[in-house]
This record gives structure tokens, C-alpha cells and sequence, in this order.
């Protein structure tokens, strides 16, 4: 009986898909569809991607993605609502209930003969009805689905012209060319390239999201008691009465390498295996690769003794890999193949001002 | 490069990726109401064998197998599988090629993050990071593989080439490593190892065995890499106090390539010339190799603190403990020395220097560091690196003592369900 249920519950979607632009909310028991119109979340209309059901966000840290710009929604489940999980060793996160889908959706402005810009777009967030595309680019959108055993990730491929993006499985590299003539590959994951990310413990089998913890939407904000989380907080989208401050302890550069690194080197993640963690709360300069040589960090290391060396970022094979983009030698190794400059400068500046000395000398 | 260009066109993509079943449920329904059902378009399929592989890795469920076509196939993206209990396999490790030679995006070749997955008969050329990654497993079976730079010894090469890190349970047999600029077998941070009847060359290390737990390495040919077989222990890892590691039976012969690792990594500070080196380790069997020609040792036995590099880890131990070497056929070694220090001492001695080195750093404890019998030959050198290489003392018996057999590792340790051979 499930099963027909389902067959009909696909067919009667597929039916009012021809006639009708709001389709039914997709089944939590269904696949993610072949077509991103059918999850009945997001709908390209002229110069807009019409949100339903849903509500835009935006972070204050951000992953690092080639200077494309990100959009994101999130869309619960009636009637539920997220909850803050404090955390023991670093900064709390946000758990979603079974249901939530969250969105991410990728755009560069045009620039002439077909070419983008490489300029990041101001943020939108609230509860927008529609996020512009007014001359843009509309490259994918992610979607990050919490089924009842646990979140899923795949990526939809826009044909702007068909209005409607495609289920990618497998990826794709986008041969894209910036405003000023120079070419870059932009990098649409594969479903296990999502996990690679967004995959908890070693194996990275359990997904989660990664960018919007309270500290991380407390950044963004009219005031500090304005802030999107007391947005969210206000809206009941998240049942949590406590005032969250943004990023509260660290400096700016330990924010960014949270979101930017922290995925994997967490001293329980994918990256476990190097000794390096690059969490908000990680106190142990060794843990943040203070004077710690590599480990298997091969080209990596470009050359340098030492992942951190105070005072030195020339000196720091953090920075030297944040700065690369050769694919054997650049971190983070997926995302990007693109320098952040700004970011790297930020993390140089930090390794500025720490204190500390690496000097030694090898025997042989 | 056409067909890459199609496969990234976003309708193809979409519509070719899986002929759904709700797609063709409804097709069939909408169609059979208007009485034309013989006009069903077929699916398209994915573009390339690429594009196949790469979404039948994602597809595959536990327990199924995933054929790698007889053919050279080049791969602009690393790929990846995350499905436990499954088996990707190739013709051969010369007939299905992984080519990565234009390589653009993610580090590794092929990443296998998932338990009980044997990988066997293919290659993967040129990868820009490491070849085969596998990371945080139990159980992982790496046979008649092939992981290989093309273009020689290089410092542009990838790290390591068949590399499991974090793991318990692996076999790696019959399989060949080339032209690693760090290690062309690297075992990290694993227990219960075997790693047998594979061919290692080129390398800077050819076989290493890193900061892990009960290993037996035997029976592989181990030439013309930097050093031939390492055993190492580094500090700051999770896993740390490595050891219970058996070398034996290797025909370990002419390590003397320049070392190419790129600088700051730890295998950078090898000698070229050595054959098998061990460092802050404990408990480890070295006996009956078949050794020859290494210009600086056939048989080096290191502490951490000769390396001069800092450590802030309580817990790690940098001597080595319980180097039992036995029964080896050392042959030539010791002179051409790659390390200014042993350079002079044989200058100052006019003699090729032994094959068995050890450093002289030791650590307060009453058990042996190197026990040494029934070699071909039985002199040894203690370095006094301590001292500044200023008073060695050569010695035909220093190392007179014995100690008690490892029990080694069964394959059912190793995670295969198959009577010790």
C-alpha cells in the first residue's frame, strides 16, 4: 500500500507540475527529485527566486567559494522549530528537525561576452519572499534534506533558460572565465563531495549543516539585539531564550578558519588524522599547529617546518596552503580554485600577532 | 574535451542521470492514456565511462561490486567512495587506468571513507595529491594495484601512493607503488597490517609504516627508492606508540635515490641509502631480508630527537625499544653515507661504514634498544649523535642479545576471512 501511495503521491505531483506552479511539498519518504521545481521550495520567475515556505539567511563567516555569491533559505517543518545544542569543546549548533531543507543556491553577476564577476553580492535576509537575480548568473543550488536517517546532500544544476535546475549527482566542473579574461574551474560537487564537508566523524557518513550555528547568524544584523538569530529567536524558528553573541572569544581570524577549515580538521573529522584543529574553541597552540611540523602533507608543505610559526606567516604552512591553489597543495582541498585573498590576509595578520618561537635545527 | 563540455550541460545532466522510477511510471501512464506508448523515449545515459563510474561509486549499495572497464581513463576530478562493504574492481593493474594527468580539482586520486572494501586490479597514474586514500576504516583490502607518477622521481609528485590512514585491518598484497614524493605504500595511524608480495620503487620512502600497531611487511621488492622500508613514530598524532612491527623476507636492494621529498615533510630528512630505517618505535622484528648495495645503511635504528625538530607531546616516547635484527643478508653498504656527518666518520675511518646504525639518544630504560645476531655481517656503529657525532663507537658485539618473537599478524587480523597462508 506504501508503495502506491507514493507512486501516486509522485504522479499527482508530476500532473499538477504541468498545470500549476505551486507543487505539492515533495514526500520526506520520496528520493530529492530530479527536478528542483518538484521540492516546490524555490522558483525561478524573471529576475527572481521566488522562497516558499521558507526564510532566508545569511552568515557571518562564510565558506570561501570562488567569490560566487550564496543565497540560503531554510524551510522547517510547520509547527517546529530549531534548537540550539551547546557543544562542549567549541561553539553550539543548531539542530534542525526531521523535515528541514536547507538551500544554497550559487550566482555570479554577468560581466560582457559571457563572462562573471568576481564580486561577492550584498547579503539578503528575513523573511524574503524572493531572492533577485537581476543579472546574475544562476550556477546551482545545494540542498541539504533532513530524511528521517539523518541529512542528505545533492546539488541541482540551473538551466536558467528551462527555468529549473537539474539533480547532479555526480558533479561537474564549470569552465567559467572572469571579467578580466582569466579562466577558472568551478567545482559543482558530486554527492560525496558534499559529504566531504558536510560529513561528521571520520568516515563522514553522517551529514549536518555546517554555517548556520547561532554565533554565525548572530554576526549579521541591524543591531546586537537586532541580530538574525534574535530574528530567528523572536520568530520561534528557533526555541532558544538565550542572547548569543556573535563569534565572542576570538579573533576574527578564528572564526574564519572555523568555517573555513574546521569541517574537517576537528580532531574528530576526515582530517583528524593530520593533528591539526582548527575549531573556534581549540585552546592548544600545538592543536592549531603552533611549531607542530606536517604530518603527510606531502607538496603541502611547500617547503616550510612548521604549520604555524608565530610572527611568521611567510613562515606558516597554514598560510602558504590558504594561498595556493594548486589542487595538491591548496586548502581547503575542495571548493574553491581561487585564491581568498582577504581571507588569507586576515589569517596572516593573526599569525602576526601571535606570540611565540619556532627556531630549532635539525642534526642531519 | 567535447565530452566533458556535454556532460556539463545541465539538462543532459539532469535528465541522463537516472531514469527514475517515477519518471517512467509516469511517462508510461500519461502515455498509455493517450494510447502511444511505443513512443517512450529511451534514458540517456551518462556521457562517458568516467561519469558512470563516478555515479555507480555513488550508487552502489553495501555489499555490491564496481567494475572499472579494461582501458585508460582520464579523470579531471578526484573520486570518492563512502558505500562499506563493496569491492571496486579493474581488469588489472596495467589494463584499467585511472589517468589523472589533468587533474583539476580535489587532492587525492580515488578516497574511500567506509569499512570492508576491497579495492583490486587498477591503477591510478598521476594524481596530484595521493593516489589511493583511505581514511578511518576497518577492514581494507588493497590488491593488484597499481599507483604511479609516470614522469620519475620528482618533487611534483604526489605524497603517498597507496595510502590507508586511521584504519584496522589491512591487507595490501601484490601491488605496485612508483615515484612518491613522500611514501609509495604508507600505512598511518593503523593496527593489525599486512603488507606483502608488493613492489615499491622510486619512491622517497617505498614502504612506510607510521605511528601504527602489530604490522608484518614481507616478501615485497623494495628498490631504488630514497630508503626502502621505514618504520616510524612521530609525536602530536592521535594515535601514537607505534610498534609490534615484523619487516622480514624483503628483498630490499639499491636505495639510493636522491631524496625528492618536498622539504619540511619528515621523510625529507631520510638519507638516501638506507635500507630499512626505524624510528621511536618499539618492538620490531627485522630478519632474513635479502639486502644489497645502500650507500648509507643497510639498517638504521633512529630516535626522534635526532630529526632536531620540537615536540610538545607528553606522551610521546621518542626512542626506539626492542629493535631485534636478525638473520639478514646485509651485503654492500655504508659507503657512499648521505649525511655530512657520516660522511666525515667514514672520510676519518677510510672504511665503508657498518650496516647497522643507531644514533645513540637513549631514553631511561633498561631494555634493549637493538638486539643483533646471525647477520652476514655483525658490526655496528653507535653515533653519539647526542655528543655532536664526536666519540662513535664501532663494535663487532654491541648489540649482543636477543629477544623473544613477535607473534605477528593473522590475516583474519587483517580483516580477511581466509586461513593463514
Amino acid at each position: 500500500m506504501a508503495v502506491k501511495r507514493g507512486a501516486l503521491a509522485l504522479l499527482a505531483g508530476w500532473l499538477l507540475l504541468a498545470c500549476e506552479p505551486a507543487p505539492q511539498p515533495w514526500p520526506l519518504a520520496e528520493s530529492l527529485p530530479d527536478r528542483l521545481s518538484e521540492l516546490g521550495l524555490l522558483q525561478q520567475q524573471r529576475e527572481a527566486l521566488v522562497v516558499r515556505d521558507g526564510f532566508v539567511y545569511t552568515l557571518g563567516h562564510q565558506l570561501f567559494s570562488d567569490h560566487a555569491s550564496k543565497y540560503r533559505s531554510v524551510h522547517l517543518p510547520r509547527g517546529t522549530a530549531a534548537e540550539r545544542q551547546p557543544a562542549a569543546d567549541s561553539l553550539a549548533v543548531l539542530a534542525f528537525p526531521v523535515g528541514t531543507i536547507i538551500t544554497k543556491t550559487f550566482v555570479y553577476p554577468h560581466a560582457a561576452a559571457g563572462r562573471v564577476r568576481l564580486e561577492v553580492l550584498d547579503a539578503v535576509w528575513g523573511e524574503a519572499a524572493s531572492l533577485p537575480l537581476t543579472d546574475v548568473r544562476l550556477l546551482e543550488t545545494r540542498i541539504l534534506r533532513h530524511g528521517s536517517s539523518g541529512w542528505e546532500a545533492v546539488s541541482y544544476l540551473w538551466d536558467e533558460a528551462g527555468g529549473d535546475a537539474y539533480r547532479a549527482d555526480t558533479g561537474a566542473l564549470l569552465a567559467l572565465v572572469a571579467e578580466d579574461g582569466s579562466a577558472f574551474d568551478y567545482l559543482v560537487p558530486d554527492r560525496n563531495q558534499c559529504a566531504a564537508c558536510h560529513g561528521r566523524g571520520r568516515q563522514q557518513q553522517a551529514l549536518a549543516p555546517i554555517g548556520p550555528i547561532p554565533a554565525n547568524l548572530a554576526a549579521v544584523g541591524l543591531s546586537q539585539s537586532m541580530n538574525q538569530y534574535a530574528v530567528w529567536q523572536a520568530a520561534g524558528w528557533v526555541k532558544d531564550e538565550a542572547d548569543v553573541v556573535a563569534w565572542p572569544e576570538q579573533p576574527e581570524a578564528r572564526a574564519y578558519l572555523d568555517i573555513n577549515c574546521a569541517h574537517c580538521h576537528n580532531g574528530a573529522g576526515s582530517a583528524a588524522s593530520s593533528g591539526l584543529d582548527l575549531r573556534y574553541g581549540t585552546t592548544r597552540p600545538w592543536d592549531l599547529g603552533v611549531c607542530k611540523p606536517p604530518v603527510a602533507a606531502g607538496r603541502g608543505a611547500g617547503g616550510l617546518r612548521v604549520g604555524v610559526w608565530p610572527g611568521r606567516p611567510e613562515a606558516s604552512i597554514l598560510h602558504y596552503r590558504l594561498g595556493h591553489s594548486d589542487p595538491a597543495v591548496m586548502m581547503p582541498e575542495l571548493g574553491r580554485s581561487l585564491v581568498d585573498d582577504e581571507g588569507v590576509a586576515l589569517v596572516a595578520a593573526w599569525i602576526d600577532d601571535l606570540q611565540g618561537d619556532c627556531a630549532h635545527a635539525g642534526l642531519l | 574535451m567535447s565530452s566533458m563540455r556535454s556532460k556539463d550541460d545541465p539538462r543532459r545532466q539532469g535528465v541522463g542521470r537516472r531514469p527514475a522510477w517515477g519518471l517512467l511510471l509516469c511517462c508510461c501512464l500519461v502515455l498509455s492514456a493517450c494510447g502511444t506508448p511505443e513512443e517512450v523515449a529511451a534514458p540517456v545515459l551518462p556521457a562517458d565511462p568516467v561519469s558512470s563510474l563516478r555515479q555507480a561509486l555513488m550508487d552502489v549499495e553495501p555489499g555490491g561490486v564496481v567494475e572499472i572497464p579494461e582501458g585508460r581513463f582520464e579523470v579531471d576530478r578526484g573520486l570518492s567512495l563512502s558505500v562499506s562493504g563493496v569491492t571496486i574492481r579493474g581488469a588489472g593493474r596495467d589494463r584499467s587506468v585511472l589517468a589523472f594527468d589533468n587533474q583539476r580539482s580535489g587532492a587525492d586520486g580515488l578516497l574511500v571513507t567506509a569499512d570492508d572494501v576491497t579495492l583490486e586490479g587498477f591503477a591510478v597514474e598521476n594524481a596530484r595529491g595521493d593516489a589511493i586514500k583511505v581514511s578511518g576504516c576497518r577492514n581494507i583490502v588493497m590488491r593488484d594495484l597499481r599507483a604511479e607518477w609516470t614522469g620519475g622521481p620528482s618533487s611534483e609528485n604526489g605524497a603517498y601512493g597507496l595510502y590507508p590512514v586511521q584504519c584496522e585491518g589491512v591487507l595490501i598484497e601484490d601491488s605496485v607503488a612508483i615515484g612518491a614524493s613522500d611514501a609509495g605504500i604508507y600505512v598511518g595511524q593503523s593496527t593489525d597490517i599486512i603488507v606483502r608480495r608488493n613492489q615499491a620503487s622510486y619512491n622517497v620512502a617505498g614502504i612506510e609504516i607510521e605511528n601504527s600497531v602489530r604490522a608484518d611487511v614481507y616478501a615485497n621488492d623494495v628498490q631504488h627508492n630514497t630508503g626502502g622500508i621505514l618504520v616510524f613514530d612521530l609525536p602530536g598524532l592521535p594515535m601514537q606508540g607505534g610498534g609490534e612491527v615484523r619487516v622480514f623476507r624483503n628483498r630490499v636492494v639499491g636505495n639510493n635515490t636522491p631524496n625528492f621529498a618536498p622539504e619540511g615533510n619528515i621523510v625529507a630528512t631520510v638519507p638516501a641509502g638506507t635500507g630499512i630505517l626505524v624510528s621511536a618505535n618499539r618492538d620490531v622484528e627485522i630478519f632474513a631480508n635479502d639486502m644489497d648495495d645502500h650507500g648509507t645503511a643497510a639498517v638504521f635504528v633512529m630516535s626522534y630527537l635526532i630529526t632536531g625538530r620540537p615536540f610538545e607531546d607528553a606522551d610521546y616516547d621518542p626512542y626506539p625499544l626492542r629493535i631485534h635484527v636478525y638473520g639478514n643478508a646485509f651485503g654492500r653498504s655504508g659507503h657512499a653515507p648521505d649525511a655530512e656527518p657520516l660522511a666525515m666518520l667514514r672520510e676519518a675511518t677510510g672504511r665503508d661504514l657498518p650496516p647497522l646504525l643507531w644514533d645513540g639518544f637513549t631514553g631511561d630504560t633498561d631494555a634493549p634498544v637493538v638486539c643483533a645476531h646471525g647477520n652476514s655481517d655483525p658490526t655496528s656503529v653507535s653515533l653519539d649523535a647526542p655528543g655532536g657525532f664526536e666519540a662513535p663507537a664501532f663494535a663487532a658485539d654491541a648489540f649482543a642479545c636477543s629477544l623473544p618473537s613477535l607473534s605477528g599478524v593473522s590475516e583474519a587480523g587483517a580483516g580477511v576471512a581466509v586461513p593463514w597462508e
